[in-house]
């Protein structure tokens, strides 16, 4: 299958030592500027570019990726917690090949990342479709004027009373709230890595040590002890902090490295 | 029912239903037309039938087009592009990646809702939906069953992929009605609350 890159800035970057395969496949390349149509987009791409089947295993395997590249190329502010909600659920993915099975781990959520990766990947080509439809000449025209319905003068509409109009202020009114809603559980769930990151380096000047338990706090959203966990892996990599866990799901310690 | 009047009955009605979408030049709406010629869906919908099968053939410059109870008079997809050529109209801009995916489920999947277009993406779709309403491709309406907000593709949206029903895009009944489909619909929108 086809994936798509936008026109005018074909996204990707080859190296020097590009190998070019006779499909047009090349292996040796780095994504630098390519703006994907959502995170589905980017994963399914990793995968593809991997040649692997859409499964829990195959996600696994593209998770580090896929992290460092909205790391790298931050989304869109308004796509951004449509990222990091799918970052979370390839960490949770990952979590399981790395830690014993435990009931806290959602297996449902599992299933239904390689399946809705599944699904977009048929609209993709649905998309595809509609798209070489676009660009072939056939098409179908209209009359220019509908001369005959033009309407002559004002025409007070049918059934327009004050009752009416409120009625319908009202139900605006009522479909706008979701909307609202909407809006502020995005704004609550867009911190982002780096953010966090500084967070907790500031949070470790003041004291030399301290337990994941204190960096989460109280009442933070799932995907925000997601994002703490990402930052708290890229301090250790960085090798600024350093994490101790004693034992399966007990307290992760971090300390500072002097 | 259709008595009221006594006189537009079967393929006489045809003709009537035909005239009207001649002058309006625009879609015409299912009901607009019940109410105007008082007749039943069954009659009206054997009328237009009528009109497909007369009007959509190779050997006809006018089509008929028909999307969501709306009907229209188009010239024949085939002749696009003399006909587009005579009437100088430029083929409209491609469409961005995030639109026409949008425009896919929509049309594959119409009427849908907003979290099912978004459950398929995989992100927030409000930005793209008005752009495309904007464009006059996409329609919003009120699903009085379901309480909801529907979009459906516009009778134009149809013209410009050169097809005159929904059901004539390649691989429509794959898409529409295959089970594996519906299913993986089904299952990421009923574990989204797992989240």
């Amino acid at each position: 299958m086809k994936l798509w890159y936008p026109q005018g800035h074909r996204a990707v970057s080859f190296r020097h030592n590009e190998t070019s395969f006779p499909d047009g496949f090349c292996m040796s390349f780095e994504v630098t500027l390519e703006q994907y149509a959502g995170p589905l987009h980017l994963l399914l791409d990793l995968i593809e570019r991997k040649r692997l089947p859409i499964t829990e295993v195959s996600l696994a395997r593209v998770t580090d990726e896929y992290l460092s590249y909205v790391d790298a190329h931050e989304p869109p502010p308004e796509e951004l917690a449509d990222f990091l909600v799918v970052a979370a659920r390839l960490m949770l993915i990952k979590s399981h090949e790395i830690l014993p099975r435990e009931e806290l781990l959602e297996e449902g959520s599992v299933a239904t990342l390689a399946a809705q990766l599944e699904l977009y990947k048929l609209f993709v080509r649905a998309a595809d479709i509609l798209d070489a439809r676009q660009q072939s000449p056939e098409r179908s025209f209209v009359r220019a004027q509908a001369d005959a319905l033009k309407p002559e003068g004002f025409v007070f509409p049918e059934g327009l009373t004050a009752l009416s109009l409120a009625g319908a202020f009202g139900s605006l009114l009522k479909h706008l709230a979701p909307f609202f809603r909407l809006q502020q559980a995005a704004v609550e769930r867009i911190v982002t890595v780096k953010e966090r990151l500084r967070e907790i380096h500031d949070a470790l000047l003041t004291r030399a040590r301290l337990t994941f338990r204190d960096l989460i706090g109280q009442g933070r959203s799932k995907v925000d002890i997601v994002v703490s966990f990402l930052a708290l892996l890229e301090l250790v990599k960085q090798k600024t902090v350093r994490a101790v866990q004693s034992a399966h799901f007990g307290e992760i310690e971090v300390k500072r490295v002097e | 029912m259709e008595n009221g009047t006594g006189k537009k009955k079967g393929t006489e009605l045809a003709v009537y239903v035909e005239a009207i979408l001649f002058a309006s030049a625009k879609p015409v709406a299912f009901p607009q037309l019940k109410k105007q010629l008082e007749v039943s869906d069954e009659t009206l919908v054997a009328a237009v039938t009528d009109i497909r099968r007369r009007f959509n053939t190779e050997r006809s410059g006018i089509h008929l087009l028909e999307q969501d109870e709306k009907i229209q008079l188009v010239t024949n997809p085939a002749l696009g592009e003399v006909v587009g050529a005579f009437l100088k109209k430029e083929a409209s801009g491609p469409l961005t990646r995030p639109a026409l995916e949008t425009l896919a489920v929509i049309a594959y999947r119409g009427p849908v809702t907003k979290p099912e277009i978004e459950q398929v993406r995989g992100v927030n779709c409000s930005l793209i939906l008005r752009h495309l309403m904007v464009r006059g491709l996409v329609e919003e309406r009120e699903d009085p069953a379901r309480l909801q907000r529907v979009y459906t593709v516009s009778p134009d949206s149809l013209r410009e992929f050169g097809v005159r029903r929904v059901d004539e895009l390649p691989e429509f009944a794959a898409y529409h009605q295959d089970k594996a489909v519906t299913e993986l619909m089904a299952r990421t929108l009923s574990s989204e609350e797992a989240i």
